[in-house]
């Protein structure tokens, strides 16, 4: 709660706005110990016409965005704050594997007769979505001719980004043998290939205004699921029963998005993407076209996702580096990105950023 | 074996910090455990278009059939993707790291989440290897399926 309360007064400071402006509420609660609806409004002294919360696991931040546009557009509110937390990190929850203490819970979705949200089941010993995390990629490596040496790239430019911003927890930089050196928790994955938890908060804030210091937000779209994908795959990488439907293949995040933004594809100045494993930045990249499926990994090769490079990804280091907040981190630093100010890791003249998760609940941001 | 068993003990959260989680034990799921208490992999078969499914659903994801039965499958298939956990991701499991955690594509259609155990395990596992279903009583009732590699026939 006190993460959240100083992210909700730091978006206010930052945005000009007194909280008295604020009317609209939606509360992305963390696995752990987190600030919930009525705790964050009442300590906070708001008063809102509109207020929810969506448990969302770590995908979910472009479709609340989704859902603070909707209800903007609906008239529920004018100004809604966004407002996640986490203590996750020093409450030891149960996806922390492989170093320090053992979780002390293990993850309830994991009990379900289906298995958990990621694909965990605590009783194959799957406790941790980098299980899941390990089998797409051990099922990309097998499709597309690639190896898991071949991660090291992703994580060292995630490093090095994460090197040029200030706010990320891990700045120092790692070279391939570093992550070479580094062992393996569920083999493919390395210990370098996962972010860590962490505690955190972060406040977004949407309303209709438009001023100097805003950003406009071009389209948006929802998440998808099928049968024939899971969570850490795309069509034909996985996925617990064979295609449902002959010949389905679920559709890439289709050009309609970028029709909608009013921009092209190649318009796209840099790439914010979910990466609590290295492994689903090419997967990412690749559903929403920046790369023919199984292109992506050996594309990265080049250092394309580093500040500078062809097409840069997680300019802040993303959750493998500057932190796991989910994705919030991406979306403030995306603001930062339209807005100049990003420092040694600005884009030049960035104009179009996309929120680009494997989930597909994608969102287009432009400077005003 | 029974529903409901895990909820007896109001201290799961710490119990679990000692013993492995076992399966939740649900009406839907109790009669893939008592088949493997008798040796056989069974799976959900949907009464309307015949597909068997899994994971444990109350619903026929291909055609949305409701009425269901349980049929034995042939316990063979190949690895469709696995990974090998090596740092504990749990502090109790049955299984010491490393251990293999593998989709396995059943004969019949579904694919299967499991433990690939048996002395080849480590070294010959492969996307496609042959595999078998064997049974391995964890006491306390349960009986958990994980396969083995076969050569192929």
């Amino acid at each position: 709660m006190e993460l959240a309360a100083r992210a909700v007064s730091s978006a206010l400071a930052d945005a000009g706005l007194d909280r008295n402006q604020i009317d609209g509420v939606i509360v992305h609660p963390a696995v752990s110990e987190t600030a919930f609806v009525d705790e964050l409004v009442w300590s906070l002294g708001l008063e809102v016409r509109y207020a929810t919360q969506v448990w969302g696991h770590g995908w979910w931040v472009g479709s609340l965005v989704s859902e603070a546009l909707g209800a903007l557009s609906l008239g529920h509110a004018d100004r809604i704050a966004i407002v996640y937390s986490s203590s996750d990190s020093s409450t030891n929850i149960g996806f922390r594997t492989g170093v320090g203490l053992p979780p002390r819970q293990l993850i309830e979705e994991g009990f379900r007769d289906f298995g958990g949200a990621s694909g965990e089941m605590n009783h194959i010993g799957a406790a941790s979505p980098v299980a899941m995390a390990a089998l797409a990629a051990q099922r990309y490596f097998h499709l597309y001719g690639c190896e898991p040496d071949d991660l090291a790239e992703i994580a060292v430019a995630s490093r090095y980004n994460a090197s040029l911003n200030p706010n990320a927890a891990h700045r120092t930089v790692i070279t391939r043998d570093d992550y070479l050196a580094s062992p393996w928790i569920v083999e493919p994955m390395r210990a370098f290939d996962c972010c860590r938890i962490s505690d955190g908060a972060a406040c977004v804030i949407l309303g209709l205004d438009e001023g100097d210091r805003t950003v406009d937000i071009l389209a948006s779209s929802g998440l998808q699921l099928g049968a024939d994908q899971y969570t850490f795959g795309h069509s034909g990488l996985g996925g617990w029963w064979e295609p449902a439907r002959d010949g389905a293949v679920q559709a890439r995040a289709d050009d309609d998005l970028y029709r909608r933004a009013g921009v092209a594809r190649g318009d796209i100045d840099g790439v914010y993407t979910y990466d609590a494993f290295t492994i689903l930045i090419p997967l990412a990249l690749e559903k929403y076209g920046f790369h023919e499926y199984g292109e992506g990994l050996r594309a990265l090769q080049s250092g394309a996702m580093r500040v500078g490079g062809e097409l840069p990804v997680n300019t802040h280091g993303g959750l493998h580096s500057e932190g796991h907040s989910s994705g919030w981190g991406a979306f403030a630093e995306m603001v930062r990105q339209l807005r100049g100010e990003a420092g040694d890791r600005q884009i030049a003249d960035a104009e179009v950023l996309q929120w680009a998760p494997l989930f597909g609940n994608s969102v287009i941001l432009g400077r005003n | 074996m029974r529903i409901g068993k895990e909820f007896d003990d109001l201290t799961a959260a710490s119990r679990m910090v000692s013993e492995p989680p076992p399966p939740r034990v649900t009406h839907l799921s109790l009669p893939h455990w008592e088949a493997a208490a008798k040796g056989e992999l069974a799976l959900q078969r949907c009464g309307a278009c015949d597909r068997f499914r899994f994971p444990i659903s109350p619903v026929c994801p291909f055609c949305g059939g409701l009425e269901s039965t349980w049929q034995a499958v042939s316990g063979l298939g190949r690895v469709w993707t696995f990974a090998v956990v090596r740092r504990p991701m749990m502090p109790a499991f049955w299984l010491e790291p490393p251990y293999v955690v593998a989709l396995v594509a059943l004969d019949e259609g579904p694919r299967y989440l499991a433990n690939v155990v048996g002395e080849r395990a480590l070294d010959d596992v492969r996307i496609g290897t042959r595999v078998e279903v064997s049974f391995h009583d964890e006491g306390d009732g349960l009986t958990m399926p994980r396969f083995v590699i076969v050569d192929e026939s």
